[in-house]
């Protein structure tokens, strides 16, 4: 199987909360699933996301990875990105800057609330916006 | 890994589809593994109180295909 949709920090800390923005993040994850792909979360991401987030907010996402065993991986950050993603630094956040190396890596799409982050780094094709 | 021979009743039609197969085990594993999943993750969604609904992943799923077609025909263009 392969990851044919990464999950950025927006669309993390976006199911962590459970409000209505956890909903297009859900129907994605099942939907790849369907159609036997696999999503990808980058390690950084994770971090980031649980940065920003209070104790119950983490909970949800770690029942999240638990639950999505064999449909949601995280992706770590392999040695040969770690320079490139960290001289991207302070311009890109380290977790966007690993969204796009694993984008480009696994070639898939990005998964965003905020595709503005993408703008000048992907093509619009490359990036699904959950807000739509 | 271990396994377990088990004799199973299903449709005709599925039968006649599983007859067709090189290896029904394996299809059949690799189905209910599937079905595994897909409960696991319904069930925390449940759990979040977050409905995924049919027409939700139709959407979705018609998305992402859009998306899909538009990467291969601009990888055929650059190509091109």
């Amino acid at each position: 199987m392969s990851v044919h949709v990464i999950l950025d920090k927006t669309a993390l800390a976006s199911y962590a909360v459970l409000k209505d923005w956890a909903t297009p993040v859900a129907e994605l994850m099942a939907t790849v699933m369907e159609n036997g792909g696999l999503i990808g979360v980058p390690a950084l991401c994770v971090l980031d996301a649980f940065a920003e987030l209070n104790s119950a907010e983490r909970q949800h996402l770690t029942e999240l990875f638990a639950g999505a065993e064999g449909v949601a991986v995280i992706l770590p950050l392999l040695s040969h990105d770690t320079l490139p993603i960290a001289g991207r630094a302070p311009r890109l956040e380290a977790g966007f800057a690993h969204v796009l190396a694993e984008a480009r890596t696994q070639g898939a799409l990005v998964a965003t609330y905020d595709v503005n982050l993408y703008a000048d780094e992907l093509d619009e094709d490359d990036v699904l916006d959950l807000s739509e | 890994m271990a396994s377990r021979k088990i004799s199973v009743s299903i449709p005709e039609e599925l039968a006649d589809q599983l007859e067709g197969l090189p290896n029904k085990s394996e299809y059949v594993t690799e189905a209910l593994r599937r079905r595994q999943r897909a409960d696991r993750l319904e069930a925390v969604f449940a759990a979040h109180g977050v409905t995924v609904t049919d027409e939700g992943k139709a959407r979705m799923r018609a998305r992402l295909a859009e998306k899909n077609r538009r990467r291969a025909s601009g990888t055929e263009a650059k190509a091109a």
